[in-house]
């Protein structure tokens, strides 16, 4: 069996009706457990105080910002190279749901960064990138409204988040490569030496896969919907056409 | 359950507020528009035999 089968939205509509239930219930239990756990049963950072328990949502926030650009990205290629409708539908679909996580992200950095740096923003590379990462979301839903025709404005915004993918990937690796500004470094990273300790790092972990989870349960459902909106777009134009 | 925050409380609170709030808002957009498309995609049904 082929990926691409799915390409065909009768598949798709089958297989995430199948998948639906099982992903949004995962959403759920780990979005419960992972925030409560962090929340309720973490202890405060010697330095940051209680303002480290903002770590359960800017993070995963922060992480599926980033990753759901890369995930339209992805779909607009396959829309520009093997012209599959699903993928360019799912491109749109996820677009909300990353333009919300960017802005959770900025604000709940804001917020955290007042009592630990004294000011709520700073044009440092990583907040900057942010920025202009939640800029171009908008921009990119700006453009699929703007656009009549669907292939067309398929064609646009795959272009414009070819684009776009510059300042995802700059919000990724800013602070790795660029070492000013007063963002801190990754919490995450495969050097386990370089994570957050153990007791922040579990239930961080739960509440990113409650993030991942409740991103394809929206994307799913979001996709479906879009589904149907271009096949009732056909059936009204073949309407006008007989 | 009861927790102690201390002087960043309200720091911490509001930024967990928003979240919630925004979450809720997107999920209901969501909802929103996946039912939007079931009554166009009926409609259209309805009247491509009319």
């Amino acid at each position: 069996m082929s990926l691409w089968e799915y390409a065909n939205p009768v598949k798709f509509l089958n297989l995430s009706t199948r998948a639906l239930p099982w992903v949004s219930a995962l959403s759920v239990i780990c979005l419960i457990v992972g925030l409560i756990w962090g929340f309720f049963f973490t202890p405060d950072d010697y330095r940051m105080g209680s303002t480290v328990k903002i770590i359960y949502i800017h993070v995963p926030a922060a992480l599926m910002a980033i990753n759901s650009w890369f995930m339209m990205l992805v779909a607009s290629l396959i829309w520009l190279i093997r012209r599959h409708h699903v993928s360019a539908l799912a491109a749109k679909a996820a677009a909300p749901v990353g333009l919300v996580m960017t802005l959770i992200a900025l604000i709940t950095g804001a917020i955290w960064g007042q009592p630990m740096w004294g000011t709520w923003w700073a044009w440092d590379p990583r907040l900057t990138s942010f920025l202009i990462l939640f800029q171009f979301y908008i921009g990119y839903l700006a453009l699929w409204k703007s656009i009549e025709n669907p292939d067309s404005a398929a064609d646009l915004t795959s272009i414009l988040c070819i684009v776009g993918s510059v300042f995802a990937v700059l919000s990724r690796y800013a602070v790795n490569f660029w070492n000013q500004g007063l963002h801190q470094g990754a919490s995450l990273s495969l050097d386990k030496e370089k994570n957050v300790a153990d007791v922040f790092y579990q239930p961080l972990l739960l509440s990113i896969a409650g993030f991942v989870f409740l991103f394809l349960t929206l994307v799913l459902i979001g996709t479906r919907s879009e589904i149907r909106i271009r096949r009732a777009s056909v059936i009204a134009a073949r309407k006008l056409l007989l | 359950m009861t927790i102690e925050l201390g002087k960043y409380a309200s720091f911490v609170l509001s930024a967990y507020a928003i979240t919630i709030v925004l979450l809720a808002l997107l999920i209901i957009y969501v909802f929103w528009h996946n039912s939007k498309s079931k009554a166009l995609l009926k409609n259209a049904e309805l009247n491509k035999d009319a």
